[in-house]
């Protein structure tokens, strides 16, 4: 036993440094330290395998061999170590993280491209979760996605070029030229689906060197939603239509945390595929992430059918129900892709109120609400 | 009103180490839990408010963040967990005597096991300390991210001793909760 306290403490110096080095940007450096952490956990663990009654001791060696090697991208080695923790007799809160642990791996997997080779205009998205099979998956929650990704991606090619942002009607030519997108036909993974944007030669985006660029802002404005991070989400989108439109966006494209629990992109790179994973529900995303102040604005809830918008006059504005009590305007940036979608169904609205003035702050589908009645 | 306890801690106690924390470590934590202050507009001396099992006020103080500093933990949200972890780890050596003897690698952190020096081994007999760290929040948002912990440990047959310390840097506020 003492060979696995010292193998586990070494291991953990190691995790230590890795970590140093990857805090100064040395990434190389990091990725040799965590292997060489993986070997000496691993081996801590390998001491324990067969005494099954030392627990906790047996399953968080485990586990924590298993998380170092999915650091190291070492997939089928952590399944293997998380498969033998929970052959012992692991307390149920470690068997838990256990399982979560092969969940991460198996979407790691489900993230790498089997079998595809992803061009440099195409770009994967892969969604895993109660409800998504293997190579099978509900239309709403997928082609909801489908949607959702391709206006996230002209409004910022849009943004990106330097465009005002445009309240209604379609991307502008030029943009839907460059990056118009193909959806290829959906694999087993969970369930992914590569796009390929297209290209006009004629078609050339003022203000756009290419459409990796795009893409790249894209995925690190999503990997910076995902960490409910508002202060870099604003410093890279400061106009305010923008902003609130991309946090509205992606907020439609989160796992909902039942059906759909993870959405991964896969995108391709010349020195490697990049992955990022939205793990952050739906509801766990603040209203004041899309708000103008970091201050929380006070809001009332209203809910009902979506039965009145005006998106032709001056100020777009909806209401609920039959009457024209209680109008809601709707900012910049809300009503063309968020709003419009949902016209005459149940929703439920937040709304910041001003006197008599209400603001819309967030709109979802009532089935998205906990606290609507079922 | 009820007197609450005064103590200090000083952030730069991590760096010295403890058994099952390294000096780097235990300096990472530190100057993670510096930068998340200071991002709140926090000075040395702050006054930490700590409530449920360990009911007490902590003027914490630390060696500035240099500009540096900042730049290498530009991912607030890494931050935010690895600060939370050294301010918990602090006040429950102060508070309840624990000291972190060993870690172990869970996910993109850690979890760390309190004990006193000498007893046990690896991770038997020592008792869990689940952190979680909010960069500004209001007291609904601690007490409901302690509750999300709590509500996980009752459903588990098996339980493990556990402390479970949700810290606010905005206020700056801890909730340790020992079960």
């Amino acid at each position: 036993m003492s060979n696995a306290v010292e193998s586990h403490r070494q291991a953990m110096e190691f995790v230590d440094e890795a970590l140093v080095a990857r805090q100064g940007g040395h990434e190389k450096k990091y990725a040799r330290l965590m292997k060489s952490a993986l070997e000496l956990e691993r081996a801590a663990a390998d001491q324990t395998a067969l005494e099954t009654g030392f627990e906790p001791t047996r399953s968080v060696l485990h586990r924590s061999a298993a998380s170092i090697a999915l650091d190291c991208g070492e997939l089928s080695v952590a399944e293997q170590l998380i498969c033998r923790g929970l052959l012992g007799k692991p307390p149920e809160e470690i068997a838990d993280e256990l399982r979560n642990l092969l969940e991460q791996v198996n979407f790691k997997r489900h993230l790498a491209v089997r079998g595809v080779k992803l061009e440099n205009n195409e770009f994967q998205m892969s969604i895993a979760g109660g409800d998504v099979g293997y190579g099978i998956a509900p239309t709403d929650a997928f082609i909801d996605r489908v949607s959702t990704t391709e206006k996230l991606l002209f409004r910022t090619a849009e943004r990106k070029a330097g465009r005002p942002y445009r309240e209604r009607g379609l991307a502008p030519r030029p943009v839907r030229g460059e990056l118009e997108l193909f959806v290829s036909v959906p694999r087993a993974a969970s369930f992914a689906v590569s796009f390929r944007m297209g290209h006009s030669n004629q078609m050339r985006l003022p203000g756009l060197d290419s459409r990796q660029e795009v893409v790249d802002e894209l995925l690190e404005c999503l990997e910076a939603f995902n960490r409910l991070d508002q202060k870099v989400l604003r410093h890279r989108i400061p106009d305010q239509a923008y902003y609130r439109n991309f946090v509205a966006l992606a907020r439609n494209l989160a796992p909902d945390g039942e059906s759909v629990k993870v959405v991964g992109f896969t995108s391709s790179r010349p020195a490697g595929n990049v992955e990022i994973q939205l793990t952050t529900r739906q509801a766990e995303v603040p209203s004041i992430l899309g708000q103008p102040s970091s201050i929380p604005p006070k809001t009332v809830r209203l809910h009902g059918r979506l039965s009145f918008a005006d998106a032709l006059g001056r100020k777009h504005q909806i209401c609920l129900g039959t009457t024209k009590k209680d109008v809601v305007v709707v900012p910049e940036g809300m009503m063309d892709d968020i709003v419009r979608p949902m016209w005459g169904t149940e929703v439920v609205v937040n709304a910041k109120r001003d006197g008599h003035k209400l603001t819309l702050v967030d709109i979802k589908p009532a089935t998205q609400d906990k606290r609507t009645p079922k | 009103m009820a007197v609450r306890r005064l103590t200090t801690c000083n952030l730069s106690e991590l760096q010295i180490g403890m058994p099952g924390l390294t000096i780097a470590a235990g300096g990472f934590l530190a100057e993670a839990a510096a930068i998340c202050l200071e991002d709140q507009q926090h000075q040395p001396g702050v006054q930490l408010s700590v409530e449920g099992s360990y009911n007490r006020n902590v003027h914490l103080t630390w060696n500035s963040v240099s500009r540096q500093q900042k730049r290498t933990y530009a991912d607030m949200q890494e931050s935010t967990e690895y600060g939370a972890a050294g301010i918990a780890i602090l006040v429950l050596k102060s508070a309840a005597g624990r000291i972190v003897i060993e870690r172990s690698k869970k996910g993109s952190y850690f979890d760390y096991w309190l004990g006193t020096e000498g007893d046990g081994q690896l991770f038997q007999n020592r008792a869990r300390l689940e952190v979680s760290g909010i960069l500004s929040g209001d007291q609904k948002k601690v007490e409901s991210r302690v509750e999300q912990k709590l509500g996980q440990i009752k459903q588990a047959k098996g339980k493990l001793t556990r402390y479970v310390a949700v810290v606010e840097f905005g206020t700056p506020k801890a909730r340790i909760v020992k079960r």
